[in-house]
């Protein structure tokens, strides 16, 4: 598995594109106006109704939905406080994308980070991401990143693959 | 405004599918107590529902699940087979189902049936079931019965059919025989009229030879006479003078 690096421009948030070349889209089940979610759903036109009803739920039972019809295909992860491990959703996340059978995601969690970098989780992701199987059917995650915090991840990128972002050649 | 336009944005786990689908069904002739959570999964396992969104690791349905299960559970309670309605439901769109769930549900199931026979006899052929090991839902049996019996009643009327031509054709070869009979009958008659009108020639031109040849055969009969008497007459004479030369 292969992951990619794309610095987002902060305070930029209606400029917003998900990756074209991505088959899948995990989005933080924010319904806030001008949240990513909201933005990408304007974007492909999908109904708003639905993707917030979708995104209500998970928040509501803290479980990853997954929307398999739409194009590209949606995760949407509950959002976090952003002070714990979030192991447990990683799992459901990747799960959930290794059965919709998504090769390349596109993860748009930390594109726009407000109140600090959340370490603990980045890491917890970090080290789940290491723990994906050869035999899964992801094959490239391009991580969306906000370009502020940009050393911070670099930083904690070097501590689990050994190496920085800008060795594994992050998209500018 | 479509009485559907209010759930466009539903999504939602298999009890509140089956809820909606339930207060649906009532507006749209669907037995709505045979739609059940328990349902929901054998008709996804079956194909005849898109395959559904996730909740975590539970089932999550929207707007074209609902629908799909209303069309299903309307073309069943119709008798059209699982496989038609899967093949029905699979590939049209959300927008077609609506629509056809606006149809009389006869009408459209009448409509499936036609469009999908040929399909289905070609599938029935190809997949002829394994009763041995595949468990059939008491749903199938029923619904294969019904599909049974309209193809029995079709075939029945396709024979009342035949035999009502065969009647017709019966019918036209007795017609053409009597015709046929009754032209053999007239000509008889002709040709014995005119052997008869020959034969009464014929005896009128025996009966004129008669006439004719009567007097010259009496002629003739006369002159032999008297030729022989005249010959007798000679030999008298000549034995009388044979006599006297003596």
């Amino acid at each position: 598995m292969e992951i990619i690096f794309r610095p987002l421009p902060s305070r930029h948030q209606l400029a917003f594109s998900p990756a074209l070349e991505c088959d899948t889209l995990t989005v933080t089940a924010n319904l806030m106006g001008m949240s990513p979610l909201d933005i990408i759903s304007g974007k492909f036109n999908w109904n708003q109704l639905r993707v917030r009803h979708a995104a209500t739920r998970a928040n509501r039972f803290s479980k990853v939905a997954v929307l398999r019809d739409l194009k590209p295909k949606l995760i949407l992860v509950p959002r976090t406080n952003g002070r714990q491990d979030a192991s447990a959703l990683m799992d459901e996340m990747l799960e959930a994308a290794e059965a919709i059978d998504s090769e390349v995601i596109n993860f748009t969690h930390y594109g726009f980070v407000q109140d600090g970098l959340p370490r603990i989780e980045v890491e917890s992701v970090f080290k789940k991401l290491l723990e994906i199987k050869t035999n899964s059917s992801i094959r490239v995650v391009i991580w969306d990143i906000d370009s502020r915090y940009r050393t911070e991840i670099n930083g904690i990128y070097e501590k689990f693959f050994s190496k920085t972002i800008d060795a594994v050649g992050a998209l500018k | 405004m479509s009485i559907f336009d209010e759930y466009k944005g539903f999504w939602g786990t298999g009890a509140e599918l089956t809820e909606r689908a339930k207060f649906l069904s009532k507006s749209m002739g669907v037995k709505a107590e045979k739609v059940t959570e328990r349902l929901i999964r054998y008709y996804t396992a079956e194909g005849v529902l898109d395959k559904p969104d996730r909740l975590g690791r539970d089932a999550a349905y929207h707007f074209r699940h609902l629908i799909q299960l209303l069309t299903a559970r309307r073309l069943a309670d119709e008798g059209v087979p699982l496989a038609v309605i899967s093949d029905f439901n699979l590939n049209k769109s959300t927008e077609e189902l609506a629509e056809a769930l606006l149809k009389p549900p006869k009408e459209e199931a009448v409509a499936i049936s036609e469009q999908y026979r040929g399909k289905l006899m070609e599938s029935k052929e190809k997949e002829k079931p394994n009763l041995d090991s595949d468990p059939i839902a008491l749903e199938d049996v029923l619904n294969e019965i019904k599909n049974i019996r309209q193809a029995l009643s079709n075939e029945a009327v396709q024979l009342q059919k035949m035999k009502y031509e065969i009647e017709e054709m019966l019918k036209s070869i007795t017609e053409a025989q009597y015709e046929f009979n009754r032209q053999m009958e007239n000509e008889q008659k002709e040709m014995r009229s005119i052997m008869m009108m020959n034969l009464e020639r014929l005896t009128v031109m025996t009966e004129h030879n008669n006439a004719v040849f009567k007097d010259q055969l009496y002629m003739l009969e006369k002159q032999i006479s008297t030729d022989r008497e005249e010959l007798m007459m000679l030999i008298s004479k000549q034995y009388e003078q044979q006599k006297l030369s003596k």
